[in-house]
């Protein structure tokens, strides 16, 4: 008697998920990783425009935060692994991240049509002549913040041109006893230490956008170039000339921001992504912080874009090319780059509506001067962040050079297996 | 009811007839009893056996048999290429040594800890005081929480600055010993190891009150005519006995921090750097950070072998202890 | 004489107080250690946003509770997710333990004892070695991102564990007894369900316990094979509140408590059966 009963919910168990899957279009699931105050609205907005072009569609969102997207990406290659594969997935819109995950997504040469964005920029999303997202926004990422007031109190010369300038500005905030610059890369955000790696490795001598093209596509020789080097020594002086706060290692960074606001540290190096934090605490741009590009990075714009894909076998493929066709558009991009405080791609975005630093931005991005460098989380493959996010983190507890230089290189060719 | 070759239904007339008919009837149903009997102990056992087949073995061969490919990717191909991963494992893969190497030393102090305090505690209880049976909430308390929870109470406790740990420490005048705890690469392990050993040594105080129970009365009795002191009944008499209870804590905590992933990978990640890099951790990166689930089904095997290599002897002795 | 003895009262009085003394002490300082983390956690989870800032030993004014409303309005489908999850594999695993537990305790037939064994070494299996061709056979299954999916996987690694707690529960049980009531005609499931069953409700409990404490504690199986608050257990939804930006931790602390509810009043309420759980599943074989 129990026996059948058992067995009965066992099967019963299994046949309802079964009456679940009802073929309709009319449903869209949507997963992305912007959970934060701010990402959130952007994206609300966004979703508050499908549903005014395409009523009638049901959008279902995922947002998984944590690992700057890693987590949500591993729970993607999980479902895909089962034979689930999402209606449609946010990822970065560069060679390296997309190579991870090409073999599960579709081509979607047809919705791209013909997006007006720079060429260098359309080159990153394509791999073997195909593209396989649409980007929706740029988040420039070389960007210096500074608390405006401390800067003005210690009598520190803004902007900073090069690396010398920025430690001989944070010799300057020592000494008026604040942490000159905060890092924030505690317990699952230790992939900043990449990103500020990919600051310095700018502004050092041996470094520079060409290097760093090659370094994330896999041809440079960490072991003997003499810019990795370079740059571990700079961040061994930074250590121990103790410019960073002693908790970059517990912060979030986002409390790193915080720092900031509490006029505990001056400085810190964040995608443009901070200012949204900055001005939900109330702050304004030129009065309470301000903005400058990495010290050494001038006329340089590291970036990576935010992309929606859609993925092969997905549950309601219409619905997903109806979202990612209205993605391409000037109105999304309006809808949420604003909020989000990023950039629109397309050159023929609305411009009015942006505030002072993203339309210092949007100008140097639509300057034609301007070289446009993708950053680490779009050009190299996927593993790079994680990896190097070990691995600095270990070298920046105990700066050690020539030990750094090897772990550099061995990870190197991990990542590049 | 009787069957009908029952001494009480058999009358005398055509006796042996009628018995020999009988004996046959109750032979066939016998047989059909048993034919039934045999059914139905199938049907009994086959819901355990598909599933544990299935779920355990079925999959324990098929992650066997991808780690002996190259499969990589989410599209990639899957070709049979031998022991290569789990030579790459051993030879050329420093992070896997060193994340083999943390798992062992978590261990070694968590374990190493966690049962001489449950000892202790045993004892203490075992003294018969009135408040014992409070006590004995207090240390089981820590093991009804996930790791879930213990990690989010723990990262509160450890953050350097804004830590509660450290904030007492500052606050009672110690601000010296504070410590980077997690954030540094030299204390991560101590760390995590400290909030297993706050989760289990309820645990293995159970097991070693119950063994403690167990000693025999006469035993101890003896002891006291002798003269012993409390400390020397203990010393001399209980703990040696403990032997049994011994090894299965040791065991059994040894089995499950081979496998421990929930609590460090979300206080620590496995960092900073690799310092807290453990087999489970290092699987779930390989597998869902790099996407090579060849390699990554190859150190779950390792794992696999190494939980065997512990328990199948433990099995084996405590089979032995209880036949005995 | 008297002095002498007198000399050794006293001597003894204040050297067995002083042991009582020294127990005490030791008991209450491990006491704070075990009990401190989660004072915090309480203390935490009541704080307002400013209250945190002030430093995390400060006790908490009055009662605020609107961090508790907010990660409950976070963590209200997967609480019940787990619910029904944690609920279902522990009847399903206990059921199908006590059947084969049954079996293999009464019926020794010629490698009823391999068989055992082999059962038993799956609860040895760390999760890591078949977390790859589950996710697979989850999809094949097409109950992916369910909480079918848990709780299928959650009784099919139940059975070992409850498998020995049952077999271990039913031998001792005298041969007479299920003799004699297969000379009346019982048959093998009448035997269980007429003799077994009502004598193994202790064992039920027990059992029942020690899975459901387990299971709800789950996280890496929820992790791996659900996505979404739709399906995610509660272990998964309390981490995910660590995620977003602001370290709301009075909210993750809310959570991360009233996700632990339900197995701790289970632990306070009915602790002789946790431990006749935790002890039987270690100590005999």
């Amino acid at each position: 008697m129990f026996r059948k009963l058992a067995l009965v919910l066992v099967v019963l168990a299994m046949l309802i998920p079964a009456m679940n899957v009802v073929a309709n279009d009319n449903e869209l699931t949507v997963y992305h990783w912007w959970t934060a105050g701010g990402e959130k609205e952007a994206i609300d907005a966004v979703f508050d425009l499908y549903h005014t072009v395409y009523p009638g569609i049901a959008l279902v969102e995922n947002p998984t935060s944590g690992g700057g997207g890693g987590i949500m990406r591993a729970q993607i290659k999980t479902m895909i692994m089962a034979g689930n594969a999402p209606d449609t997935f946010q990822l970065t819109y560069g060679s390296g991240m997309l190579a991870s995950f090409v073999d599960a997504l579709e081509p979607i040469d047809d919705i791209w049509g013909n997006i007006p964005v720079p060429a260098k920029i359309k080159e990153m999303g394509t791999i073997d002549g195909h593209q396989y997202g649409i980007p929706l926004n740029i988040m420039r990422n070389n960007c210096l913040w500074y608390n405006k007031k401390l800067v003005d109190k210690i009598g520190i010369e803004m902007p900073l041109r090069s690396l010398e300038d920025f430690f001989a500005a944070c010799e300057k905030a020592k000494a008026a006893g604040y942490a000159p610059y905060a890092i924030g890369a505690g317990a699952g955000q230790e992939f900043w230490y990449a990103h500020i790696f990919e600051q310095f490795l700018l502004a050092v001598p041996n470094g520079g956008p060409a290097y760093l093209e090659k370094l994330y596509s896999g041809e440079a020789d960490p072991a003997n170039d003499p810019a990795i080097r370079e740059v571990l020594e700079a961040w061994k002086y930074l250590k121990e000339s103790g410019y960073v706060n002693t908790d970059y290692g517990a912060l979030t960074w986002d409390q790193a921001g915080d720092l900031l606001i509490s006029d505990r540290a001056v400085f810190c190096q964040m995608g443009d992504w901070m200012k949204g934090h900055l001005t939900c605490a109330g702050w304004k741009p030129g009065v309470d912080f301000g903005y400058q590009p990495s010290p050494g990075t001038d006329g340089m714009f590291t970036l990576h874009l935010d992309c929606f894909v859609l993925p092969k076998g997905a549950p309601h493929p219409t619905a997903a090319r109806k979202w990612l066709s209205l993605l391409g558009t000037k109105e999304a991009e309006t809808a949420f780059c604003p909020i989000k405080g990023a950039t629109p791609p397309r050159l023929d975005a609305f411009t009015d509506m942006y505030d002072e630093v993203s339309q210092d931005i949007l100008a140097a991005f639509r300057n034609p001067n301007t070289i446009i460098v993708e950053s680490a989380w779009a050009a190299p493959p996927e593993a790079w962040l994680g990896a190097y996010g070990s691995m600095l983190s270990g070298f920046f507890e105990h700066p050690n050079v020539d030990q750094g230089v090897k772990d550099f290189a061995e990870t190197y060719s991990i990542v590049f297996e | 009811m009787y069957p009908s070759c029952h001494p009480v239904l058999l009358t005398s007339k055509n006796l042996r007839k009628q018995y020999k008919v009988c004996i046959e009837d109750v032979e066939r149903n016998g047989k059909l009893q048993n034919r039934k009997r045999t059914i139905q102990i199938i049907a009994f056992l086959t819901p355990a056996l598909v599933l544990v087949v299935t779920f355990v073995y079925v999959f324990l061969g098929w992650s066997g048999w991808l780690s002996l490919t190259d499969w990589k990717g989410l599209g990639g191909s899957a070709e049979f290429v031998g022991f290569k991963n789990y030579i790459k494992m051993f030879t050329n893969d420093r992070i896997f040594i060193k994340s083999l190497k943390n798992t062992l030393v978590l261990s070694g102090i968590f374990i190493g800890v966690t049962v001489p305090l449950g000892l202790l505690n045993a004892i203490l209880l075992d003294l018969g005081l009135k408040a014992r049976r409070l006590f004995r909430m207090i240390y089981l308390i820590p093991l009804s929480f996930s790791f879930v929870v213990s990690a989010t109470m723990w990262l509160w406790m450890y953050a350097p600055e804004s830590g509660a740990i450290n904030s007492l420490l500052r606050i009672i005048g110690l601000g010296s010993l504070t410590q980077p705890w997690i954030t540094s690469s030299s204390q991560s392990l101590l760390s995590l190891a400290i909030i297993y050993i706050w989760q289990f040594s309820g645990f293995a105080t159970l097991v070693y009150y119950a063994g403690i129970a167990s000693v025999p009365q006469q035993l101890l009795e003896a002891a006291l005519v002798d003269g012993a002191s409390t400390f020397r009944k203990y010393v001399s008499v209980v703990i040696p006995l403990q032997r049994p209870a011994t090894i299965t804590t040791v065991v059994l905590l040894l089995m499950y921090s081979l496998r421990v992933f929930d609590l460090v990978w979300l206080t620590t990640g496995g960092g900073p750097g690799y310092s807290s890099q453990i087999l489970a951790t290092y699987m779930w990166r390989v597998t869902f950070n790099r996407n090579q689930f060849a390699y990554g089904s190859a150190i779950g095997i390792l794992m696999f072998f190494l939980s065997m290599a512990i328990i199948i002897p433990f099995l084996a002795i405590v089979r032995r202890r209880g036949e005995a | 004489m008297r002095k002498r003895k007198a000399a050794l009262g006293k001597w003894l009085q204040a050297h067995i107080s002083q042991q009582r003394y020294m127990t005490y002490v030791i008991l209450i300082a491990l006491s704070f250690f075990y009990l401190f983390p989660i004072y915090s956690m309480i203390n935490t989870s009541l704080k307002t946003a400013e209250e945190l800032a002030y430093g995390p030993l400060q006790p908490a004014g009055k009662l605020y509770l609107g961090a508790y409303s907010e990660a409950f309005q976070r963590i209200r489908k997967p609480f019940i997710n787990s619910a029904i999850m944690a609920i279902s594999a522990t009847i399903l695993s206990s059921v199908i333990g006590a059947m084969t537990g049954y079996i293999l305790s009464r019926y020794r037939f010629r490698g009823s004892s391999v068989l055992f064994f082999f059962i038993i070494i799956g609860f040895y299996v760390a999760p890591q070695s078949i977390l790859i061709p589950l996710v697979r056979f989850m999809g094949m299954l097409g109950i992916y991102n369910t909480y079918f999916a848990l709780i299928l996987t959650h009784t099919a690694y139940g059975i070992p564990i409850t498998t020995l707690l049952f077999r271990n529960y039913f031998d001792p049980i005298p041969s007479s007894l299920v003799e004699s009531a297969q000379i009346d005609g019982c048959s093998v499931m009448g035997v269980f369900t007429r003799i077994m069953l009502p004598l193994s409700l202790p064992a039920f409990a027990v059992v029942g316990i020690f899975q459901f404490t387990n299971i709800w504690n789950d996280y890496l199986y929820g992790l791996t094979l659900t996505q979404g608050v739709a399906s995610q257990p509660v272990t998964v939804a309390v981490a995910n509140l660590k995620g977003t930006t602001v370290a709301a931790w009075n909210v993750h602390m809310a959570g991360a408590f009233m996700s632990s509810i339900p197995v701790l009043v289970i632990y306070l309420f009915f602790l002789r059966l946790i431990i006749k759980g935790l002890l039987l599943g270690s100590v005999k074989e």
